[in-house]
């Protein structure tokens, strides 16, 4: 392994050695994902919200049902 | 005054759904002329039958109870179809009702809850349906 000093990178990875981990996925080059980066990208893109389904009950189809009865009329 | 009874059709591929939903129907009055397992076999008993209403699942082999629903308002726009599934999303709903759907009802209730939803519906349905009989 290379020495820990004076931007040695790991030979795996890409990730700068001897720093501290965020900083190390801050870091130039490092190939490391920054999960708290990408929750809040993934938050204000709202990324997941393809995959969620709008759960209804019985009595929000019956107000959905009256009221396109309602606007029919 | 028509005295007929209401022909129901009942498509759902677990029979022993077609049969509670059949219970109520007939405990209604109305009477179940035909029932299918699948959506390819809902469709063609529809054009055979013709029936004043059908109870539809969306979940169907072959064809989904949406298409089939979808076909059947195409041949008589003045079926009156009522969903009957596990399907519990908004789209899913609004899908159906877009398509034509009078109601919709979910198979997660209680089979009381199910028959009350059914028996509240009923005599609307029936009244309709027998007065366009007569017209």
């Amino acid at each position: 392994m290379s020495a820990v000093a004076g931007g040695a990178r790991c030979p795996h990875c890409g990730g700068a050695l001897g720093l501290p981990v965020a900083e190390a996925a801050r870091a130039p080059g490092s190939l490391r994902y920054d999960l708290v980066a990408l929750a809040a990208m993934a938050k204000s893109e709202k990324a997941y919200d393809e995959t969620v389904k709008v759960r209804v009950s019985q009595e929000d189809i019956r107000k959905l049902v009256e009221k396109r009865r309602k606007k029919a009329k | 005054m028509d005295t007929r009874k209401v022909r129901v059709l009942i498509a759902d591929d677990e029979p022993h759904i077609r049969g509670v939903i059949g219970q109520i129907v007939q405990s209604l009055g109305g009477e179940v002329i035909a029932e299918a397992a699948d959506g390819v076999e809902a469709l063609a008993l529809f054009k055979r039958t013709r029936p004043d209403m059908v109870i539809l699942d969306i979940n169907m082999p072959k064809m989904t109870g949406n298409e089939a629903l979808s076909r059947m308002l195409e041949s008589d726009p003045d079926t009156l179809a009522v969903m009957m599934t596990a399907q519990d999303s908004i789209d899913a709903v609004q899908e159906c009702l877009d398509l034509g759907a009078r109601n919709y009802i979910l198979k997660s209730n209680p089979a009381e809850e199910i028959y009350r939803l059914v028996r509240e519906s009923w005599p609307e349905y029936s009244r309709e349906i027998l007065a366009r009989g007569t017209q």
